[in-house]
C-alpha cells in the first residue's frame, strides 16, 4: 500500500468540510477521487500534501519520499521560462540535473519551447509545463487537483491520453468531477458524498487501457456509474 | 487619432492665444529651438544645459532615495516588527507634499555653504523616496500565495523562495517605483529650483523669464522641454522594464 488515508476531518469554522474519509491507494495505481465542485476535494489532496492538517484521522505513506503535484491552474512563475519552471522543483529538490530537466521537455512534447515564458503558452501547454515540473522529481505519488478543468474539450481529451502516457506505473491521485474523465484514466475511482465529504464508495475500472471512449464497454461502464451514482442529468 | 489630437490642441492653442497673453504655438516652438542649443543671454546658457543641470540634480537625489526606499520596502514587508515602527512614519509623512518641506529646507539647511544644493537634494529627495517604498513594500507584501502554496508544496527552502519567487515579484514594485518615484522627483526639483537662485536649472530658468518681464515664449519653450524630458524619462524606464523583465 503506498497510502492510506485514514478517517480524515476537518472543518473551517462552522464548515464541514471533510466527515471521515477514508480510502487507500496501491502502488502503481492511478486512483481518481470525483465528487461535486467544493465537496473538499481539493482539501484531501492538500492535507495528502502536507499542506494542511487534518483534525482528526491520519496520512500514512509507505515508500513515498518524493510527491509531485499538479495544481488546477496552473502555478507557474511567470517570470521564469518553461525550462526554468520545470528546473524549480528540481532545485527544491537540492538538485540542478540540466539533463533531467532536457529529458523531461522532450518526455512531455515541450521541445523547442523552453524559452518561451507561461504568459506567451496556450492553457494547454501551461498545463503541460506543470505536469512535467511534478515529473522531474521523480515522484513516488503524483496528485493531481483537477489539471484539465480549465481547458477546452479537445485539449482535455488530448491531454488526458498523454497525462496515461507519463505517469505509466506511477502511484497517482487524481482529483476531478468528471466522471468521463475518471472512467478514462482511473484503475479505481473513489466517489465521495457532497459536503462534508464521505467516501459514498469505491470503484473497479476493469477496462484494458488505453481505453476507446467510443467504445462500446466505455459507453456501458459510464452509463453503469452514472445510474449507480444518480448523477444523470447533472 | 493622435494626429486629431496634436491638430486640435495646436489649435486651441491658437485660439486662446487670441485672446490671452499665451504666446502663439510657432513662437514658442521657434524660441524653443532657437534656446535648445544656444544661449539665452539674461542667464547664459541653453535649454539643453539648464536641463542637464535640473536632471544631474533628480538623478543624484533619486539614487539616493532609491538606494533606502528599496531595501527598506523590502525588509518592512518581509518582517513584521518592522512593518509595525516604519508604516506610522511612512504615513504620517507620505501625505505631504514634498513642495511643503521647500521653505523649511531651506532654513534648516541654511548653515551648510551648499544650502541651494544640499536643500534641493532633499526635496526631490522627499519627492522619489514615498512613491518607491510604497511600490516596493506593496508588492514585496503580496506575493501571490498559490505561487508560495506551489513551492511549499516541492519542499522548496526559505533560500530559494526568496531568490526564485519573492525576489522577481518585488522586482515588479521596484522597477515601477523607480518610475513614478523619478517622475515625483523631476516635478519637485522644478518647484524647488523656483524658489531659491541656483544658476541654472529649468525651474530656475523659467522663473527668472518671469521676473525680468514676462517673457512669455521662453517661459512655454521652458515648460516644453520640462515636458520633453519629463517624457523620455518615463519612456526609458518603460523599455528598461520590459528589458530586465522580459516575462511581462
Amino acid at each position: 500500500m503506498a497510502l492510506t488515508v485514514e478517517g480524515l476531518k476537518k472543518s473551517y469554522g462552522n464548515l464541514k468540510v471533510l466527515d471521515g474519509v477514508t480510502f487507500n491507494v496501491e502502488e502503481s495505481e492511478f486512483v481518481c477521487l470525483i465528487g461535486e465542485s467544493g465537496c473538499g476535494k481539493t482539501t484531501i489532496l492538500k492535507i495528502i500534501a502536507g499542506l494542511e492538517r487534518p483534525d482528526e484521522g491520519r496520512v500514512n505513506f509507505e515508500g513515498v519520499s518524493r510527491v509531485g503535484f499538479v495544481f488546477q491552474d496552473d502555478r507557474l512563475l511567470p517570470w521564469k521560462t518553461v525550462y526554468g519552471n520545470i528546473q524549480f522543483a528540481l532545485k527544491a529538490m537540492g538538485v540542478g540535473d540540466e539533463e533531467v530537466v532536457r529529458r523531461i521537455i522532450d518526455f512531455v512534447g515541450l521541445k523547442g519551447f523552453e524559452d518561451y515564458y507561461p504568459k506567451q503558452l496556450s492553457g494547454g501547454m501551461r498545463q503541460r509545463v506543470g505536469i512535467a515540473r511534478a515529473l522531474t522529481v521523480d515522484p513516488d505519488l503524483l496528485l493531481m487537483d483537477e489539471p484539465f478543468a480549465n481547458l477546452d474539450a479537445r485539449t482535455r481529451e488530448r491531454m488526458q491520453e498523454e497525462l496515461l502516457r507519463y505517469t505509466k506505473g506511477k502511484t497517482a491521485v487524481f482529483v476531478t468531477h468528471s466522471i468521463d474523465e475518471a472512467v478514462y484514466l482511473a484503475d479505481r475511482i473513489v466517489v465521495l458524498s457532497p459536503r462534508p465529504a464521505r467516501v459514498v464508495r469505491t470503484v473497479e475500472v476493469n477496462l484494458p487501457k488505453p481505453r476507446d471512449r467510443a467504445s462500446q464497454e466505455f459507453a456501458e461502464f459510464r452509463r453503469e456509474l452514472y445510474r449507480s451514482l444518480d448523477l444523470h442529468g447533472k | 487619432m493622435r494626429l486629431r489630437g496634436a491638430i486640435l490642441l495646436t489649435f486651441l492653442w491658437y485660439l486662446i492665444s487670441a485672446f490671452t497673453d499665451l504666446p502663439l504655438p510657432h513662437e514658442v516652438a521657434e524660441t524653443f529651438f532657437i534656446l535648445l542649443f544656444n544661449s539665452e543671454p539674461v542667464l547664459g546658457k541653453t535649454l539643453v544645459q539648464h536641463a542637464a543641470a535640473s536632471l544631474f540634480r533628480v538623478l543624484t537625489a533619486s539614487l539616493l532615495a532609491f538606494s533606502i526606499a528599496i531595501p527598506l520596502g523590502i525588509v518592512s514587508a518581509w518582517n513584521r516588527s518592522l512593518t509595525e515602527i516604519v508604516m506610522p512614519m511612512v504615513e504620517a509623512l507620505r501625505p505631504i507634499p514634498p513642495l511643503a518641506w521647500i521653505p523649511l529646507a531651506y532654513v534648516i539647511f541654511a548653515p551648510l555653504p551648499n544650502t541651494v544644493q544640499v536643500s534641493q537634494i532633499f526635496i526631490v529627495f522627499v519627492g522619489a523616496f514615498f512613491p518607491c517604498f510604497v511600490s516596493v513594500f506593496d508588492y514585496s507584501r503580496n506575493v501571490p500565495e498559490e505561487l508560495l502554496e506551489m513551492a511549499r508544496v516541492f519542499r522548496a527552502p526559505e533560500r530559494l523562495i526568496l531568490r526564485d519567487i519573492v525576489l522577481p515579484h518585488s522586482l515588479q514594485g521596484v522597477m515601477s517605483g523607480v518610475r513614478i518615484g523619478l517622475g515625483v522627483g523631476w516635478m519637485s526639483i522644478i518647484a524647488a529650483e523656483m524658489i531659491a537662485t541656483s544658476g541654472e536649472g529649468l525651474g530656475y530658468f523659467i522663473l527668472v523669464m518671469y521676473e525680468v518681464g514676462g517673457r512669455t515664449a521662453e517661459i512655454v519653450a521652458g515648460m516644453a522641454m520640462i515636458g520633453t524630458v519629463g517624457y523620455f524619462m518615463n519612456w526609458l524606464l518603460l523599455k528598461a522594464e520590459r528589458l530586465v523583465m522580459p516575462w511581462r
